[in-house]
């Protein structure tokens, strides 16, 4: 066997082995490891030539189907900068720089808020007043 | 693929900051070349120099206390329009469809109102207030971190501030 594989090794360094035979000195370094360059040098060209075991696309060759959601990405992204920029400009024209104005405008604002908020309290009380009555009224029939 | 998932992330960032007053902005720009229409916009940097100030009664108080975590406001107002009730309603099914939640009602022979609001993990943060009477039309929105009880106070601080004044003015 160590023969046939000298004769291979003088083969391959001539550069006349055929692959097969080339696969064949690969494999017996594989399996019969030492310390001798010439083992590394096999063993090395046989772990270059394994598929490794996660693979990876290579950047150049994205999918389709990848590439058409990136392309959707960006433009979705540049549409919605666009009009968050278009927004920020249209509602620029109507906002108030006086603090003194903001000020009065939101006291006022919030005065609104405020009693239109207890206008439905004082609805929601008058209710539980009618409820409360309707009890006492239901109680007093019971008597 | 991790260029994909930050441009994603930036999509949505972008999305979810347009989502407050949304519903307002889309009635300032259908509006805003109608001079009947009043509109007005108080940013979130006016608010907090409001935060700044200092409170001289009870009244303003209350009203700082209400304002500090609010980040916008936003007004659209018609006082006299021919079609205020039809405004009214087409802003009702704008509200419904954009994912507000009715807060109250209040139907009137004179005006009806409406509040409604937004509410992100338990917390309001966007109320409308829409009004429609004969001929006036008010779309209010607030926005930031709103405390209806804050706000309800204000009204009920300027009341007791005005029958003080009523009393001194009776001594």
């Amino acid at each position: 066997m160590e023969s046939r594989i000298k004769e291979l090794q003088e083969k391959y360094w001539k550069g006349e082995s055929t692959v097969s035979e080339e696969q064949e000195l690969k494999a017996y370094f594989q399996e019969n490891p030492s310390l001798s360059p010439e083992s590394s040098y096999f063993r090395g060209l046989q772990k270059m030539q394994t598929p490794p075991k996660t693979s990876f696309q290579h950047p150049g060759k994205t999918s389709q189907k990848t590439r058409w959601y990136v392309a959707a990405a960006v433009t979705a992204g540049l549409l919605t900068t666009a009009l968050v920029v278009q927004d920020a400009r249209k509602q620029h024209d109507f906002t108030v720089d006086d603090p003194k104005e903001a000020f009065e405008i939101t006291q006022k604002a919030l005065l609104m808020v405020s009693s239109g908020l207890n206008e439905g309290k004082s609805y929601t009380t008058e209710l539980s007043n009618i409820n409360k009555a309707q009890t006492y009224l239901q109680l007093k029939q019971e008597d | 693929m991790k260029k994909l998932f930050t441009l994603l992330v930036i999509v949505l960032v972008a999305g979810s900051a347009t989502a407050q007053g949304q519903l307002v902005n889309s009635y300032f720009e259908k509006l805003a070349g109608d001079d009947t229409y009043t509109k007005v916009s108080v940013s979130s940097k006016m608010f907090s120099l409001f935060t700044e100030l200092e409170a001289g009664s009870a009244a303003e108080e209350e009203f700082l206390k209400a304002v500090s975590k609010l980040k916008g406001l936003k007004i659209i107002v018609a006082d006299s329009i021919g079609n205020a009730a039809e405004m009214y309603n087409k802003a009702i099914t704008d509200i419904s469809k954009a994912g507000y939640e009715e807060l109250m009602s209040v139907l009137d022979a004179e005006e009806n109102m409406r509040f409604s609001i937004k509410e992100k993990s338990g917390k309001i943060e966007e109320l409308l207030m829409l009004v429609g009477g004969k001929k006036h039309f008010i779309l209010l929105s607030l926005y930031g971190e709103i405390d209806l009880k804050n706000i309800s106070k204000i009204g009920q601080a300027m009341k007791v501030e005005g029958l003080d004044k009523l009393s001194k003015i009776s001594e």
